[in-house]
């Protein structure tokens, strides 16, 4: 098989995938496992929005918005 | 190892991290198990980047705080999520400190999120009991992806605390995506023998056998011996074979069967499976995909005639190289009594003429070790039924080799199987194919026969007109002097 284009993935993961990988799956397979890395990378970010929200209503009202500074 | 079943491990693992259904990720299934590990360990590295600054900032807050507040911080304000990507940046004795104060099915929360390579030093410091705990708080939640990721992190005391907590089902799962196999083998070295046996009957009633057999994948030696004999006791080898069939494991299954006991092989040989012939083509085109022909070759005298018919027809047709091993192995193994009767009598004219090709050029040790089994067996009317393929100059080598291997000494049973086949014609070829030299060497064992027997070879070489071919013997044999 020849190779697809696997730069979408590669951004995705910051580095170049399993060579044996991008032998065996075509294009549009190494873009469905790009995509979805990128929608958990999405999930994860606005879960950890919302974590840290929720970790500053437990900081004493008069630290808060020096922690709310330090932590986003 | 079976390829299958890691792969499907992996996606398992990687649908996890993903965050995705498993089912949407079978298009992975071509992908190599090794690869697909690799792209799981890019894929966290990738996500816990996306984020890794805001992550320390987090870390560096909570070293300033007392475990308590950080515990009640880390419970009810940052969640598990949070937590698990902070953990392995916080002080590992600050983080065990932290673990002491939440409950497990936080820690349980925890742990699905955690990335174990970022936070190995953590996971070794856990007390066993809290890992227990918190193993049986993931097997609650069938979290087994989960456990398989830590058990390589974790010690035999940590390991041997959480085993308990699990049921059978668990135990499977938990193997099956286990991270770092290599310990599986020590690890089962764990389990005592009457739980195993729980075990491999939940693997039938649940379905598991892939589980199962991934697992047997993975053992020593000794081991897969000891688990196919408490299956064979237990009465689940025809489940396990079916199992074998249906999911294309006989590379799982094959290499077992030597490590087996003679009665557990009699009953894998008769089970109904054996009975099917696209189950037995499976089989053997297993046996040539992995070469585990030495493996399945043990098997095949304890098959009933039937399915024997199968085998032998599916062999006549494997390839000539392919055939040539097998000829080796048996004579490796002292297979011959097995062999040599499923040529001869299972086999169909060709089959029988290839196998008589392949035994006439073979080296002078092949032909002795057949020739000790074909005599310790009284195989010789089998034997002749084979050379009656071979072509003469076949037949004429053959019997050199077998003079050279003491033919002297087997003439009595060559007449005796020539009388009893009927294959005079064979066993005579034997006799007039040698040279003159060779059978002036057999003119004194001929001398010692009874004067029935010499008498009634003496009228069969003469109908066959091969009574002049015998050369000294002739005038033994045939009265004449």
């Amino acid at each position: 098989m020849a190779f697809a284009d696997v730069s979408g993935l590669a951004s995705e993961l910051g580095t170049e995938p399993p060579h044996g990988l991008v032998e065996v799956l075509t294009a549009e397979e190494l873009r469905t496992l790009a995509e979805s890395l990128a929608l958990a990378k999405q999930r994860q970010s606005r879960a950890l929005d919302a974590a840290i929200q929720e970790a500053l209503r437990h900081v004493p009202f008069v630290l808060r918005g020096t922690a709310e500074l330090f932590l986003t | 190892m079976s390829v299958a079943l890691d792969t499907r491990a992996e996606i398992l693992k990687l649908a996890r991290v993903l965050g995705t259904p498993p089912e949407e990720l079978a298009y992975l299934e071509r992908a190599a198990p090794q690869d697909l590990r690799v792209l799981r360990e890019q894929a966290i590295d990738a996500l816990f980047e996306r984020d890794h600054d805001r992550l320390r900032k987090l870390a560096l807050a909570s070293r300033v705080l007392p475990s308590a507040i950080g515990a009640k911080i880390a419970r009810w304000a940052l969640g598990p999520l949070l937590s698990a990507r902070v953990t392995g940046l916080l002080d590992p004795g600050k983080a065990v400190d932290l673990a002491k104060r939440l409950p497990a099915t936080f820690l349980a929360d925890i742990a699905i999120e955690l990335d174990p390579r970022r936070a190995r030093e953590v996971i070794e410091r856990m007390p066993a009991a809290q890992v227990a705990d918190i193993a049986s708080e993931l097997a609650q939640r069938d979290e087994q992806v989960t456990m398989g990721r830590f058990v390589g992190y974790l010690d035999d005391e940590a390991i041997g605390a959480a085993i308990e907590q699990l049921d059978d089902g668990s135990l499977l799962r938990v193997a099956f995506v286990l991270e770092d196999k290599d310990r599986l083998d020590h690890i089962l070295g764990m389990i005592p023998e009457p739980r195993m046996a729980g075990i491999l009957n939940t693997a039938d009633r649940d379905r598991l056998w892939p589980e199962a057999l991934d697992l047997l994948d993975h053992m020593s030696d000794e081991r897969k011996g000891a688990l196919a004999e408490i299956a064979a006791g237990e009465g689940l080898l025809e489940s396990l074979a079916e199992t074998a069939y249906a999911e294309s494991l006989w590379d799982v299954v094959l290499p077992v069967i030597p490590l087996m006991s003679e009665a557990s092989r009699v009953i894998l040989a008769q089970l109904p499976i054996v009975e099917n012939t696209a189950a037995l083509a499976s089989i053997l085109e297993a046996a040539g995909e992995y070469d585990l022909w030495a493996a399945l070759l043990p098997l095949v005298e304890h098959i009933s005639a039937g399915p024997r018919d199968q085998v032998a027809a599916l062999g006549a047709t494997l390839p000539q190289p392919v055939l040539e091993h097998i000829v080796d192995l048996v004579n490796s193994g002292d297979l011959w009594s097995m062999f040599v009767p499923l040529a001869a009598d299972h086999m169909d004219a060709v089959g029988r003429e290839r196998v008589a090709q392949i035994i006439a050029g073979v080296n002078a040790a092949v032909i002795n070790g057949m020739a000790d089994a074909v005599d310790r067996d009284r195989l010789w009317p089998e034997l002749l039924r084979i050379a009656e393929k071979m072509h003469d100059d076949q037949l004429e080598r053959i019997a050199d080799r077998l003079l050279r291997a003491g033919l002297e000494n087997r003439l009595p049973s060559l007449i005796a199987a020539a009388e009893e086949t009927g294959l005079w014609a064979q066993g005579l070829r034997i006799l007039s194919g040698l040279s003159p030299a060779l059978q002036q060497r057999l003119v004194p064992v001929a001398s010692t026969l009874s004067s029935h027997d010499r008498d009634l070879v003496g009228e069969k070489a003469r109908e066959l007109g091969l009574i002049d071919a015998l050369g000294p013997l002739s005038s033994v044999l045939a009265g004449r002097s």
